[in-house]
């Protein structure tokens, strides 16, 4: 396998968490970025408590609750984190913080089954919030868990919304890994975070001491360190075929841990996260919290806007997998990280040199050139398997001639996997 | 509400770029342009061998056909209706390298036109294939190639008028040198023996430092050496071609010293001599016509080192390396053809590296069957000596360039001296040089004195055979 990448990003950034947590208003996307619709149960004019299900994914009954109360409102069409214009149900904020009266009770911790947490991970929408939005309960859902990992990683340059969660919350992140793994039945499990991140390394470590069976695993400085597979491989030394629930191993993202933590001690479904507003383009570079489905123009304006910079562009996501925007009026869903104004140094493409750098970094070893010379030929392509692309970007990022493999290879990727 | 413009790829590039890594190349060439410049121009003047011309020679010979290539992807592309400034074509087209490199892979005795003609189809057989990142030669070769091939004859070897007499200044011996060191050793049928290898530039350490003929930047193998270290470290290069070739054509040429029974410094003569580290270095790494795949550099290397290696042992070609590794950019297409094929098949690539490393293995012993260790028994022969009155009229043949019995040579004694030698047959290409130069008469003057009279660099082979002849004729006549 190839090694991963040291990417410098320079960026220094406050590990404080600010509050943004009053939007005038919030929207439920009825379409996440994997074009998974949601079903809305609402209707317009509706008073909407605070946690109370907007819409549902029917599929899998998983829910989407609305992180602030007030009036319904339809009609409204808003940009998701894929640059795609989706169908939302907005929800007037009448800054009560409103909640149904069902929810103000707490269950015991220590009396939860294994089944009640399940459920209670599937009614509270607990999603994964590095960017999958993979539903947590179908993860959790597995028998013979032998090891929780929970991913602090977040290789990807100027992130740092998990590194500001671990910074400020290290021992709720603890205190829930042990709650888990008391109602799982889990027997261990490993914090994997860098081992640049000193300062959270410090944090955890004040508090580690009381949790035999928590150790913190860290993995180099690189990219893709954090990608699930090279989290299992570099910790455990475990390879899987498609999931590590295979081998009995649970992945999770950090800020998801802390997610279930306040479930667990709140009793709160899953209305706010932690996002990285950040890069040269703002004012002020900070990790949020934020409602979720809060605008972000929103949020940039309430943290003093934007610096002058030319040819700023709007990433939703890091620098490398992230997705340019034509405005800044997008929804924070569950599955934006961060949120990027960078001077696009875009420079000109030059003719491929066939140096065979993509090649030699592609962390599922695909041969990125060749995949993009035999782009009109189906056959071939069939061949040398685009499938496999995890779209890390970083074949465009070490090209030499500034091609932009990566969109070459998600082309490759969209035919071979419709014909 | 703020617009933003949006670009589709990913947002953080690195620092490696295209052009960085042929300037890089551009800069590592420097030192080799100054010493071609000091060994053919410089040193040769402060000899006394040549005058101003001489000393800016080698570098006229660089920056001419840089200048030509520049020239010629500039006319391309206006003719094309496709204009572009010339500052692009430095920059974006890097059309001067393959001017640079030709420059220093030629003789410094090639005519100045030569060179440019040279340039010119270098440059085309870039355009022409597609332009930067699409040809499927390496142009500079392509150009070499032409100028040796379509000119060999008129060229006359890779030794400069002066450099015989530089070399002997320099070292101190009496031996004659003619071409490379290669190329007197397949003039000698393949006779692999320091003496003749080696001994006549001195020691391994003179072709180490480059003080050896041969073209006009690519005879250091030390600087070589701390190029392909730097390249490598600085990620311009695919360090498994240059290794794997390096490695395979030690591995050959160990097995026939071993087979051969061949001292341990004809590994270090097979890597020194005749261009091969620089070709390792900055012809096989030429990333546009090298192999992708990783197997695939393994197995385009050793395929060079096999191909080298029977260019030097088995043809009368001197000079392996330039054909061999225009034979290979050819083969890369194939080995880029099988990446994709191969690319779930992991078992098959790797088996193909093994058989890749047999097949080396297996052709040393080919390689080696030509390769002799003693000097070949003298064909001398007197076929027939009359005596009218005066004159003792002799007609001998012997062993020439070309093989056994390809001179045949009448030669009239009277008294105690040769008055006259005719040449009555020859089977050897350059017997035109030895009128030309009256070589003849030059023996008959300098009979009896024959080992002080030098050979003529170009046809020494045949001229030192002739020599000897009437060497051995005068013998048995005054016996």
């Amino acid at each position: 396998m190839n090694k991963p990448v040291r990417i410098c990003s320079n960026n220094k950034i406050n590990y404080d968490i600010e509050m943004y947590i009053k939007p005038e208003e919030i929207y439920v996307p009825l379409e996440n970025k994997n074009g998974i619709t949601y079903k809305h149960l609402v209707k317009e004019g509706d008073y909407i408590y605070k946690g109370q299900v907007v819409a549902v994914n029917e599929k899998i009954d998983f829910p989407i609750h609305s992180s602030v109360s007030g009036y319904a409102a339809f009609g409204s069409t808003k940009l998701i984190g894929n640059g795609k214009k989706i169908k939302c149900v907005v929800v007037k904020n009448d800054f009560k913080e409103k909640y149904e009266k069902s929810k103000l009770k707490k269950k015991e911790i220590s009396t939860y089954s294994k089944e009640e947490f399940i459920e209670a991970l599937r009614k509270n929408g607990i999603s994964g919030l590095g960017g999958s939005d993979f539903p947590t309960f179908i993860k959790y859902n597995t028998e013979n868990i032998k090891c929780l990992l929970v991913n602090a990683v977040e290789c990807e340059p100027f992130i740092s919304c998990d590194k500001a969660v671990i910074h400020n919350y290290s021992e709720n992140i603890l205190e829930t890994v042990d709650n888990i793994m008391e109602i799982m039945k889990i027997p261990k499990a490993y914090i994997v975070m860098k081992e640049i991140n000193e300062d959270s390394i410090k944090n955890i470590n004040k508090y580690i001491g009381t949790y035999p069976n928590i150790k913190v695993s860290l993995v180099k400085d690189a990219y893709p360190n954090g990608w699930e597979r090279l989290v299992v491989k570099n910790v455990l030394g475990i390879e899987y075929v498609n999931y590590p629930s295979e081998k009995g191993i649970i992945v999770s993202n950090l800020s998801t841990i802390y997610s279930i933590y306040e479930m667990l001690e709140y009793n709160r479904p899953l209305t706010e996260r932690v996002i990285t507003i950040t890069g040269p383009g703002i004012k002020k570079q900070r990790n949020v919290k934020v409602k979720i489905g809060a605008l972000a123009s929103e949020v940039i304006s309430g943290l003093e806007g934007y610096k002058n910079i030319k040819n700023p562009l709007f990433i939703a996501g890091g620098p490398m997998m992230g997705n340019s925007l034509p405005t800044d009026e997008v929804i924070i869903t569950k599955d934006i990280n961060c949120l990027l104004v960078i001077e696009d140094h875009f420079e000109k493409n030059l003719p491929c040199i066939k140096c065979g750098k993509c090649m030699e970094v592609c962390p599922v070893n695909i041969y990125p050139v060749l995949i993009m010379e035999n782009r009109d030929n189906i056959k071939k392509l069939k061949d040398l398997k685009p499938e496999k692309c995890i779209e890390c970007g970083l074949c465009s990022f070490i090209c030499p001639s500034k091609i932009e493999v990566r969109e070459f290879v998600r082309i490759a990727k969209e035919k071979v996997n419709n014909k | 509400m703020k617009k933003f413009s949006t670009r589709e790829g990913n947002f953080m590039k690195s620092k490696n770029s295209t052009s960085n890594m042929m300037y890089t190349v551009l800069v590592v060439l420097v030192p080799f342009i100054i010493f071609g410049t000091f060994k053919n121009g410089i040193f040769p003047a402060v000899k006394g061998y040549g005058d101003l011309y001489t000393v800016f020679k080698p570098l006229l010979y660089i920056i001419i056909p840089a200048l030509v290539c520049l020239l010629v992807e500039y006319l391309y592309y206006l003719i094309k209706k496709d204009k572009k400034t010339i500052y692009q074509l430095f920059g974006e087209h890097y059309a001067i390298i393959p001017g640079v490199f030709l420059g220093l892979i030629t003789s410094i005795n090639t005519p100045e036109w030569f060179l440019i003609v040279g340039a010119v189809i270098a440059s085309l057989s870039k355009v022409l294939l597609g332009g930067l990142g699409k040809n499927k030669l390496n142009p500079a070769l392509v150009g070499a190639l032409f100028i040796t091939v379509i000119f060999s004859s008129e060229i006359g070897g890779y030794l400069n008028p002066y450099e015989d007499n530089v070399i002997r200044d320099l070292i101190k011996i009496d031996a004659i040198s003619s071409a490379t060191p290669l190329s007197n050793m397949t003039a000698e049928g393949y006779l692999v023996t320091y003496d003749n290898l080696v001994a006549p530039f001195g020691t391994l350490w003179t072709f180490f430092f480059g003080k050896i003929p041969g073209a006009i930047g690519e005879t250091c193998s030390f600087l070589c050496i701390i190029a392909l270290i730097y390249l490598i470290y600085a990620k311009v290069i695919k360090w498994r071609i240059p290794v794997s070739y390096l490695l395979s054509v030690a591995v050959i040429s160990l097995i026939i010293c071993l087979t051969k029974d061949i001292g341990l410094w004809f590994v270090l003569f097979n890597l020194l001599s005749g261009g091969l580290l620089f070709g390792a270095t900055f012809m096989a790494t030429d990333p546009v016509t090298s192999p992708m795949s990783r197997e695939g550099q393994v197995i385009g290397g050793i395929f060079l080192g096999i191909v080298t290696m029977a260019i030097r042992y088995l043809t009368k070609l001197p000079e392996g390396v330039l054909i061999s590794i225009l034979i290979y950019n050819v083969v890369t297409i194939f080995i880029n053809y099988l990446t994709v094929k191969l690319y779930s098949k992991k078992t098959v690539r790797i088996t193909l590296v093994v058989i890749t490393s047999i097949l080396c293995l297996l052709s040393s012993f080919v390689i080696g069957k030509n390769i002799i260790t003693k000097e070949p028994d003298d064909t001398y022969k007197i076929t027939s000596k009359e005596t009218v009155g005066n004159n003792t009229v002799y007609e001998v043949s012997g062993r020439g360039y070309a093989g056994n019995n390809s001179i045949k040579l009448k030669i009239i004694f009277t008294g105690n001296d040769v008055t006259n030698i005719e040449v009555l047959k020859s089977y050897e290409t350059y017997t035109g040089r030895i009128y030309e130069e009256e070589y003849l008469d030059k023996i008959i003057d300098n009979q009896d004195n024959l080992d002080n009279l030098d050979t003529i660099s170009g046809c020494t082979v045949t001229s030192k055979a002739i020599k000897e002849i009437v060497e051995k004729t005068k013998q048995d006549y005054n016996k």
